[in-house]
């Protein structure tokens, strides 16, 4: 059961009640749902003036990044398309409003509103066709559409995804920039197979010199080890799939196909009943260059 | 449901120009009380449609904010349209009720039910969004 939950089955049923208990009453997931959360909300780069902002948890399922908005003094917008998930959301009373809906059919909010988006472990789920009506494509572009326009200028959205392979990541990375996005991918240790994560950082409006990319943590070799005893060791190396493979050169025989080769298939076309010219002495003759 | 939020909201139905503001159905209208932070609310009042959560406030039942909008630098020294201001935007709380967008007067519940009748008015292929605020305590069952 190692398979991506993506794979099994659409979001709002994937998560449903006893999944969504399961996901929050695991100490594990929170705490590691807390760090994705803390680091996405530093990436977001709010000015830090202590005023409070208005922002835009999507995918925000039970609230516990929504929790770590609030902690950090913000109020925000969650968004989620699975019932059982906001259901555990309310009971945990969470301070944000929280509606019902498909990212991928357009956020519904009105132009300019939002100061900043985070989204942790959500986007790749558009990545999957999960009915016959869907298409990935355009609930990517839909979903990038509606969220360009509801940032306010020089808001920024910073989205933790776990895209499935090089193409997904390229597919995601496309449909921002097609909105009008400027940004990037932030790589946390990226040599560590567990702790990898990865932030797409988008910003609205003209890039300028605030909206440089940071880079991401353990790049510079620091702590990058692996804490856990696991035994894998760190020195894997990111795989890039090679979507060109080099073909074979085709081998070019300058020999050339003799006479007998040319009677031999003129023999088996004729067994097999095609209209065959008779053999002649002119069959196969060598002829000039220019021929 | 808080005015902040349904000030934000705007129909996402196809075909429609103008999805906002979503028109209110109140049911039940609770008022709860919430820290004032002056500097949120200096930072969101250009983001606001003022006429649009002054008619909002009125329909849930509190007629003390005034149909024109501030100027911004009255804001920034009257503490009392500021507490007004809070008290419209964050401490009025929509438990119960609909939304309807003003073109197509589709209805957005906000449900307190728990799931049961929720699946049957679910439709998502036709983009229909539903606003959930349950209260676990407060339904016996």
């Amino acid at each position: 059961m190692s398979s991506r939950p993506e794979l099994q089955a659409p979001p709002e049923i994937f998560y449903d009640d006893s999944e969504a208990r399961k996901y929050t009453s695991s100490s594990r997931i929170a705490e590691i749902q807390a760090k994705l959360s803390e680091r996405a909300l530093e990436l977001l780069a709010l000015p830090d003036d202590g005023v409070p902002r208005l922002l835009l948890d999507i995918g925000c399922g039970s609230g516990l990044s929504g929790e770590t908005i609030t902690e950090n003094g913000h109020q925000w917008i969650g968004l989620d398309i699975s019932p059982s998930m906001l259901n555990v959301a309310l009971q945990n009373e969470v301070e944000g409003d929280l509606l019902l809906g498909d990212m991928g059919q357009g956020l519904g909010l009105r132009p300019g509103v939002i100061d900043g988006a985070i989204s942790i472990s959500a986007v790749q789920w558009l990545c999957n066709a999960d009915k016959s009506s869907h298409e990935p494509r355009l609930r990517l572009k839909a979903f990038f559409g509606s969220l360009y326009r509801c940032l306010a200028r020089g808001a920024r959205a910073v989205l933790q995804v776990y895209p499935e392979n090089l193409a997904q990541r390229e597919l995601i990375l496309s449909y921002a920039m097609r909105a009008g996005f400027a940004g990037g991918v932030v790589v946390d240790y990226p040599h560590s197979t567990k702790r990898r994560k990865e932030y797409l950082v988008l910003t609205c409006g003209p890039p300028s010199l605030s909206t440089a990319i940071p880079s991401g943590k353990g790049e510079d070799g620091e702590s990058c080890s692996d804490d856990e005893s696991s035994g894998d060791e760190e020195n894997q190396t990111v795989s890039i799939s090679d979507r060109h493979r080099p073909r074979k050169k085709q081998k070019i025989n300058k020999r050339g196909k003799g006479r007998e080769w040319v009677l031999r298939k003129k023999e088996q076309m004729r067994r097999k009943g095609n209209a065959v010219p008779r053999d002649t002495k002119y069959t196969a003759r060598k002829r000039k260059a220019r021929f | 449901m808080r005015l902040l939020t349904h000030n934000m909201l705007s129909s996402n139905i196809k075909g429609v120009t103008n999805g906002f503001p979503l028109r209110i159905q109140v049911e039940k209208v609770v008022e709860k009380e919430v820290e004032i932070n002056h500097d949120f609310l200096r930072n969101i009042f250009p983001k606001i449609d003022w006429k649009a959560l002054s008619d909002a406030s009125r329909i849930m039942g509190y007629n003390e904010l005034p149909e024109v909008p501030p100027e911004p630098s009255v804001l920034e020294s009257d503490i009392e349209i500021l507490r007004k201001f809070h008290h419209a935007l964050l401490e009025l709380h929509l438990e119960e009720g609909a939304l309807l967008c003003p073109e197509t007067g589709r209805s957005f519940r906000l449900i307190r039910v728990f799931r049961i009748c929720f699946y049957s008015r679910m439709r998502f292929e036709k983009m229909v969004w539903c606003l959930i605020r349950l209260r676990f305590g407060d339904y016996e069952f």
